[in-house]
C-alpha cells in the first residue's frame, strides 16, 4: 500500500451504514430462527416429545409367575410352567420373500394354519401374537429359524419373536375345580380362588424398557431399565386334597345311582368353620374349562337343532363352572329343623321328652298340612319327632316361637346374609321377608320345617356347624394362609366366631338328639359302624320349578358331623333333582354321607367303637395260609373267626380263596386247596331285601364270603339293595361278594 | 455506527517504514482476538456437538463411533493451521488474484457436471484421489472477492450501467451453474453474498430493486416451473403439506422437530439425544443443529445462535475498521455467508423454510468445507491485522494491555 491511498479504495461512511444495515438484516435471520424454534421446541415441545418416546421405546412385559394353589398339606392343586410367546413385528416385513418363509416356517413350527398366520402378518401393526402359551422346545425351534444362515437375508431377527409367557397347570384336572377355577389367556384368574384372589396370585409384571433406534435396532445396554417381575403370592388352603377327592368320587358315584341333575357337597372343620373339601357336580376339567365333559350334557346338546347349539353350548360351560354350593340357593327341606329344633331348646319352649300327637296332618289357619307319614306318627316326644322327622311336630314348634323369635333365629344363625366365605359368585338366602311378603302364621308354619324359603348350602351347612360347635357361629374361609415364592407367610386366616348363636348346653343337647336321627331315627342310612355321627337328613320339593306336566322335582339332602360327642367334621350332600329309585334324603343322600363319612373319619384317624353287634359282623383281613401244613392253616383261620373248608387230599395249602388279604366279614369261610382239583362254582342268588341275619345265613350256606357296606348293620331293618356279583353269575366258593345295606323304612323325612 | 479508526497516510507509512521487501505479501500486527476467540469457540462447539450428535450414525453406517470426529479433528487441525496462515497472508493480495480465483471456480463449476453424479441426480461435488469437495464452496470465496475486486475497480463509476451489467451477468452464470447442479440453497447462499457486497459496496438502489425482481421471478418460475419434477417440487410441497410422504420427504424434517421438542427449555443433556440414534437422519451434517437443540435445548441452541451472531457482528466491527473497501467487502462478505448458512440452516432444522440441503457451518460434518470456512476466518483475521499497530496502541490504554493472551496472539504480528 502506497502513501497514496486514492478515494477509489478508501471507506466510506456511507459504506459503514450499509454494513450496519446487512448485519441487521442477518440478526433479524436469527430472529426468525429463534421464533421457529420457540415454537417449536417450547410451545409444541410435549407434544413432539411424546411422538420421539414413542417411537424411542420398546417396551416389553415380563410376565410374573403366578402363584402356586397348595392344598393344606402341601400338594400342589394349581401351578404355573413358564411357557412362550410366539410373535411377529408385521410392519418389518419388507419383502414377499420374507412374508412367504414367515408364512411357511411359522406355521409349521407352531402349528397355526398358514392362512391365519398369513391374515396377520398383513396387518397394519408392530406387534401380532402367533401363539401363545407354546413349549420351550418350540421357542427353540422358532429361535433357530430366526438364526438359521438360510433365510439370513430376510431379517427375520426383526420379524419374528419370543416372548416370556406363563401357563397354568392344574395336575389333578378335575379335582376341586369350582373351587380353584381357572385362568385366561392373559393368566387372569377367570373363576374360582383363581379369581377371587388374583390380585394375590397374579404378582406384579416386570418391564424391560429398552430404547430402540430408528431402525428399531436395540441399542447400547445403558438404555435399558429392567424392573424385575414381582412372583405371585401362593394360597394355602384348608381344602385337603385326600378328602376333596372322597367327597367328589362319591358325589359322583351317587349321582349317577340317584340320576340327579347335579350333587354338592361341603365338608368344614366344625371347630373353625374351614372348608376341607367343596364340590358341585357336574364339574369340568380345569386344564380344558372350554370343554364340557358331562356326556349326558353333551348328549343333550347333540339332540338340539343347529340354531339352538351355540347358546346350549356357552350356556352348559358356564354351568360346569359354577360353585352351586356357594352359588345356588335350595329349599333346606328337613335339614332346617335343627334349626327351629335349636331356637325352640335355647328359648325354652320345647324340652326333649314333651309329648306330641301327629294324627297325619295339622291345620294351620284353616289349611291342612299332612304329614309325610300319612297315617300320622301317634303320640311322640319332641325327640321322637326329630328322629321321625314330624312335620306337625314343627309346625307346633314353630308356632311356640312366633314369627317375630324365629326370624331373630334365623338371622342369628346367618341365614339373612351371606357366610363371607372368600370365594366369588356366594349368593344369599330368599326369604319371605326378602321377596317383600309378610311372614303369616301359615308361612311360619312351612319355614319351621325348612320349606318355602331358599339357603344356600354354604349357609345351611355354617348355621348346622354352630350347633356342632357349642352355638358358635363361625366365618367359613377357605385360603388358610398366603405365603411368598420363598415360603414366608404374608398373611394367615384365623378363624373368626361371628357370634354365639345358642348356648353350648343347648348345642350339646340338639346334639345328643341328632346322634339318635342317625343312630335310630330317619338318619339311620348315615350310620358308619364304629363312628358316632349325628345329622339330619331332608327331602325338598323344587316349589315352582317343574315345568307344566311334569313331575315334581325334588333335593334331596343330609347334614351330618362326626364324631357326636366332640364333633371334628361337618358334612353337607346335596343331590340335585334325583329321577332314580327314590328322591328321598334320607334314602339316597343318608347313604351317600355314610359313605363319605365312612373314608374320610378313617383318614382323619379318628378312634373307632364298635358296638358288640357290629363287632361280629366286623370286615377282617384274610391272613395267608399259602404254604403252610393244612393242620397250621385251619389253626390260624379259626383263631381269625374263619371257617375252614379244605378241598383236595394235600398236606399243604397250595392255594385259598378268598385269597390273602381281602376283607371279608367275621365268621366267613375261607377254602383252602391242596391240590389242583377245579374250585367249585355255585350260583349266586338274590339277595335284595335280606337282613344281615339272613345274608349272612345264605352266604355260609353257599360257603361264600359277604363284605357287608352301607348304613344301619346293628339294626334288623336294614336290607340288601345292591350286590357286588349280580343274581345268576357263577362264583367260586370261598369267594367274596361285596352286599350294601340300607334302610328303606322310618327314614322319610318330608 | 459511527466511524472511529480512520486510517492516516502516515500510520500506514508508519506501518511501511517498518516493513521490508515482501510487506506486501504479509499482513502485520495484531488480530482481532474477539473476532478469533468467537471463531475457536464455535470450532469447539461445533466439534463437541459433531462427536456427539455422530458416533452413533457413525457406529451403525461406517467404520465406527470415531469415524465423523476423527476425520473432523484432523481436518479442524488443518483448518487452524490454514487460518493462522491466511491470517498472515496480506487480505490485498486477494484483490489482483480475484478475477483469476473467479475464473477458476466457473472452470471447476463446470467440471462439476464430469463428475459421476451423487445419487444420480446431484453433480455437486468434485472427486480428486480420496477428498472431494464442492466447486460452489469455492465460488462462494470467489463472487465475495471478485464482487469487492469490481467494487474497488468500478470506484465512483459504481452507479454506472455498465459496473451494474458486471455485476449481473458474473452473479447470474455463477447461479446459474449452481442451480443446474441442482443446488438451491448454494445458489440463494451466493446470490445472497452477491447482493449484500453490491449493497454495501454501493450500487443503485434501482438497479438492486430490478435485480430483486429479476432474481425473484427466476426463482419463482424454478421453484414452480419443476415443480413436481426431483427434489425440489415434493420438498415444497414437503413444506407446505406437513402430513406429505411422512416416511419419505417429510420423516428428515419430522424426525428433526421431534429431537427439537424433545429437548425443551434446558435439553436433555449432552450425550443424551435418543433422535441420533438412527432417527434423525443426517445428524452429523444438515441436521446437527436438530441433535443440539434436542441436547443443550433452547437455552443451548440460544447461546449458539448468540455466538453466531455475535461473529458477524464482530466481523461486521472489523469491517468497518478496514481501511480500504476490499478489505470491507471481504469481511462482510465472509462473516454473512457464515451468518446466512447458519440461519437458513436453524430455518431448515425448525421446518421454517422448505428442507434445502445447506450445512451448519463449523458444525457440520465435512472437512474440505471446514478447512475452507476457516480459511476464510483467516482471510477475516488478516484484515483485522491492517488495523494492529493502531489498536496495539488504542490498547495500551486498556486494561487488558497485559493480557498474557493478548501477548501470545501479538506474537504473531
Amino acid at each position: 500500500m502506497n502513501k497514496n491511498v486514492s478515494n477509489k479504495i478508501k471507506t466510506n461512511d456511507a459504506m459503514l451504514k450499509r454494513v450496519f444495515v446487512v448485519m441487521v438484516l442477518i440478526f433479524v435471520a436469527f430472529l426468525v430462527c429463534t421464533i421457529s424454534l420457540v415454537i417449536t421446541q417450547l410451545v409444541k415441545g410435549e407434544h413432539y416429545k411424546q411422538i420421539a418416546e414413542s417411537q424411542q421405546l420398546s417396551d416389553t412385559k415380563i410376565s410374573a409367575q403366578r402363584g402356586v394353589i397348595y392344598d393344606r398339606n402341601m400338594s400342589v392343586l394349581a401351578q404355573s410352567a413358564t411357557s412362550w410367546r410366539v410373535y411377529i413385528v408385521p410392519s418389518k416385513i419388507k419383502s414377499e420373500e420374507a412374508r412367504e418363509v414367515v408364512i411357511k416356517e411359522l406355521s409349521a413350527i407352531v402349528g397355526v394354519s398358514e392362512e391365519d398366520v398369513r391374515a396377520k402378518t398383513e396387518r397394519d401393526s408392530n406387534y401380532e401374537t402367533i401363539k401363545s402359551k407354546v413349549d420351550s422346545d418350540v421357542k427353540a425351534k422358532v429361535e433357530e429359524l430366526i438364526r438359521s444362515d438360510e433365510y439370513k437375508g430376510y431379517g427375520l431377527i426383526n420379524i419374528i419373536g419370543v416372548s416370556q409367557d406363563a401357563k397354568r397347570y392344574y395336575p389333578n384336572s378335575t379335582l376341586a375345580s369350582t373351587l380353584i377355577g381357572f385362568t385366561g389367556t392373559d393368566d387372569q384368574g377367570l373363576e374360582g380362588l383363581e379369581s377371587f384372589y388374583d390380585k394375590y396370585l397374579t404378582g406384579v409384571a416386570g418391564r424391560v424398557i429398552t430404547a430402540v433406534n430408528g431402525v428399531q435396532g436395540e441399542m447400547p445396554n445403558s438404555y435399558e431399565t429392567i424392573i424385575d417381575a414381582q412372583q405371585g403370592y401362593s394360597l394355602v388352603l384348608t381344602v385337603d386334597e385326600t378328602l376333596q377327592y372322597y367327597l367328589e368320587k362319591h358325589l359322583e358315584d351317587a349321582m349317577e345311582e340317584t340320576k340327579s341333575k347335579g350333587a354338592y357337597g361341603i365338608m368344614m372343620d366344625v371347630k373353625t368353620g374351614a372348608i376341607l373339601a367343596m364340590s358341585s357336580k357336574p364339574d369340568y376339567d380345569l386344564n380344558d374349562p372350554w370343554s364340557i365333559i358331562s356326556e349326558k350334557t353333551l348328549e343333550e346338546i347333540s339332540l338340539l337343532n343347529d340354531e339352538k347349539k351355540p347358546s346350549a353350548m356357552s350356556a352348559a360351560i358356564n354351568e360346569q363352572w359354577r360353585n352351586s354350593a356357594i352359588s345356588d340357593t335350595y329349599q333346606p327341606g328337613s335339614v332346617f329343623k335343627i334349626i327351629t329344633a335349636a331356637a325352640a331348646l335355647e328359648e325354652g319352649l320345647v324340652g326333649l321328652n314333651d309329648h306330641f300327637n301327629c294324627p297325619g296332618y295339622i291345620v294351620v289357619a284353616n289349611r291342612r298340612i299332612n304329614c309325610h307319614k300319612l297315617v300320622g306318627h301317634g303320640d311322640e316326644t319332641f325327640l321322637q319327632g326329630l328322629m321321625n322327622s314330624c312335620n306337625p311336630v314343627f309346625i307346633d314348634v314353630g308356632s311356640r316361637l312366633g314369627v317375630e323369635t324365629f326370624m331373630n333365629y334365623f338371622d342369628a344363625f346367618g341365614l339373612n346374609d351371606r357366610t363371607g366365605i372368600d370365594l366369588p359368585g356366594e349368593a344369599t338366602s330368599i326369604t319371605h321377608e326378602k321377596l317383600g311378603v309378610k311372614m303369616g302364621i301359615s308361612e311360619l308354619a312351612s319355614c319351621s320345617f325348612g320349606q318355602t324359603f331358599q339357603v344356600t348350602p354354604i349357609q345351611m351347612i355354617t348355621a348346622v356347624a354352630s350347633v356342632a360347635n357349642g352355638g358358635k357361629l363361625m366365618q367359613p374361609y377357605i385360603v388358610q394362609s398366603v405365603i411368598d415364592e420363598n415360603g414366608n407367610t404374608v398373611s394367615t386366616t384365623e378363624p373368626t366366631v361371628k357370634s354365639q348363636v345358642i348356648s353350648g348346653e343347648t348345642a350339646s343337647t340338639l346334639c345328643s338328639m341328632l346322634e339318635k336321627v342317625v343312630s335310630e331315627g330317619g338318619g339311620k342310612n348315615a350310620y358308619v359302624p364304629g363312628y358316632r355321627i349325628a345329622g339330619k337328613t331332608g327331602t325338598s320339593e323344587k316349589i315352582g320349578e317343574s315345568g307344566e306336566g311334569e313331575a315334581m322335582k325334588y333335593i334331596a339332602s343330609f347334614v351330618g358331623f362326626a364324631p357326636a360327642d366332640d364333633p371334628e367334621v361337618i358334612l353337607l350332600v346335596v343331590l340335585d333333582e334325583p329321577s332314580g329309585y327314590s328322591h328321598m334324603g334320607g334314602t339316597i343322600a343318608a347313604p351317600l354321607a355314610a359313605e363319605i363319612f365312612s373314608d374320610a373319619l378313617a383318614y382323619l384317624n379318628v378312634d373307632v367303637k364298635y358296638t358288640e353287634d357290629e363287632l361280629k359282623n366286623l370286615n377282617v383281613y384274610v391272613p395267608n395260609v399259602v404254604g403252610s401244613s393244612v393242620s397250621s392253616a385251619k389253626t390260624t383261620l379259626k383263631n381269625y373267626g374263619f371257617n375252614v373248608k379244605v378241598v383236595g387230599n394235600g398236606n399243604t395249602v397250595i392255594s385259598q380263596t378268598p385269597s390273602a388279604y381281602n376283607t371279608v366279614s367275621k365268621g366267613g369261610t375261607v377254602v383252602v386247596y391242596t391240590d389242583n382239583t377245579e374250585a367249585r362254582m355255585v350260583e349266586m342268588p338274590d339277595l335284595t331285601g335280606y337282613t344281615v341275619a339272613q345274608v349272612n345265613r345264605i352266604m355260609s350256606d353257599l360257603e361264600l364270603n359277604a363284605v357287608f357296606t352301607g348304613g344301619g348293620l346293628n339294626s334288623s331293618d336294614a336290607v340288601v339293595y345292591s350286590q357286588s356279583v349280580a343274581p345268576g353269575q357263577k362264583i367260586e366258593i370261598g369267594g367274596t361278594v361285596t352286599i350294601s345295606f340300607r334302610h328303606i323304612s322310618g327314614v322319610d323325612d318330608f | 455506527m459511527k466511524r472511529e479508526n480512520i486510517v492516516e497516510t502516515e500510520d500506514v507509512e508508519l506501518l511501511d517504514k517498518k516493513s521490508g521487501k515482501w510487506d506486501f505479501l504479509f499482513a502485520k500486527g495484531g488480530f482481532d482476538i474477539p473476532f478469533f476467540v468467537l471463531v475457536m469457540a464455535l470450532l469447539t462447539v461445533g466439534l463437541v456437538m459433531l462427536f456427539s450428535a455422530s458416533y452413533a450414525y457413525a457406529y451403525h453406517y461406517n467404520s465406527g463411533s470415531y469415524h465423523y470426529i476423527k476425520n473432523q479433528l484432523i481436518f479442524a487441525g488443518i483448518g487452524l493451521v490454514v487460518m493462522f496462515l491466511f491470517s498472515k497472508i496480506n487480505y490485498r493480495v486477494w484483490k489482483p488474484l480475484a478475477p483469476i480465483i473467479f475464473g477458476i471456480s466457473i472452470v471447476l463449476l463446470l467440471v462439476v457436471f464430469a463428475m459421476p453424479a451423487y445419487e444420480g441426480q446431484w453433480h455437486r461435488w468434485i472427486y480428486i484421489g480420496g477428498f472431494s469437495f464442492q466447486p460452489s464452496e469455492i465460488a462462494k470465496f470467489a463472487v465475495v472477492i471478485f464482487f469487492g475486486y469490481l467494487v474497488e475497480h468500478f470506484g465512483s463509476n459504481i452507479g454506472k450501467v455498465k459496473s451494474f451489467i458486471w455485476f449481473m451477468v458474473s452473479l447470474g452464470f455463477v447461479c446459474g451453474l449452481i442451480i443446474a447442479e441442482p443446488h438451491l440453497s448454494g445458489t440463494l447462499v451466493i446470490a445472497a453474498l452477491g447482493i449484500i457486497i453490491m449493497i454495501v459496496g454501493g450500487v443503485k438502489k434501482r438497479w438492486l430493486a430490478i435485480l430483486f425482481l429479476i432474481g425473484g421471478a427466476a426463482l419463482a418460475i424454478y421453484i414452480f416451473g419443476f415443480k413436481g419434477i426431483g427434489y425440489i417440487g415434493d420438498r415444497l410441497q414437503g413444506w407446505l403439506d406437513k402430513d406429505f410422504d411422512p416416511l419419505g420427504v417429510r420423516w428428515q424434517t419430522n424426525q428433526s422437530l421431534y429431537a427439537i421438542g424433545s429437548g425443551g427449555l434446558f435439553g436433555v443433556g449432552l450425550g443424551n439425544s435418543k433422535q441420533k440414534y438412527l432417527y434423525v437422519s443426517e445428524p452429523q451434517n444438515d441436521f446437527i443443529f436438530a441433535i443440539v437443540c434436542e441436547e443443550l435445548g433452547f437455552v443451548g441452541a440460544c447461546v449458539i445462535m448468540l455466538l453466531f451472531m455475535a461473529l458477524v457482528w464482530r466481523g461486521c466491527v472489523i469491517a468497518t475498521r478496514s481501511p480500504d473497501k476490499f478489505g470491507m467487502l471481504t469481511a462482510v462478505g465472509l462473516v454473512a455467508q457464515i451468518g446466512i448458512q447458519a440461519a437458513l440452516n436453524i430455518a431448515v432444522v425448525t421446518d421454517t423454510i422448505p428442507n434445502t440441503g445447506v450445512s451448519l457451518p463449523f458444525f457440520s460434518a465435512g472437512g474440505t468445507s471446514l478447512v475452507m470456512i476457516m480459511a476464510q476466518m483467516g482471510v477475516v483475521l488478516s484484515v483485522s491485522r491492517g488495523r494492529s499497530a493502531e489498536n496495539l496502541r488504542d490498547a495500551m490504554d486498556d486494561k487488558l494491555k497485559d493480557s498474557k493472551l493478548r501477548k501470545f496472539f501479538l506474537l504473531w504480528s
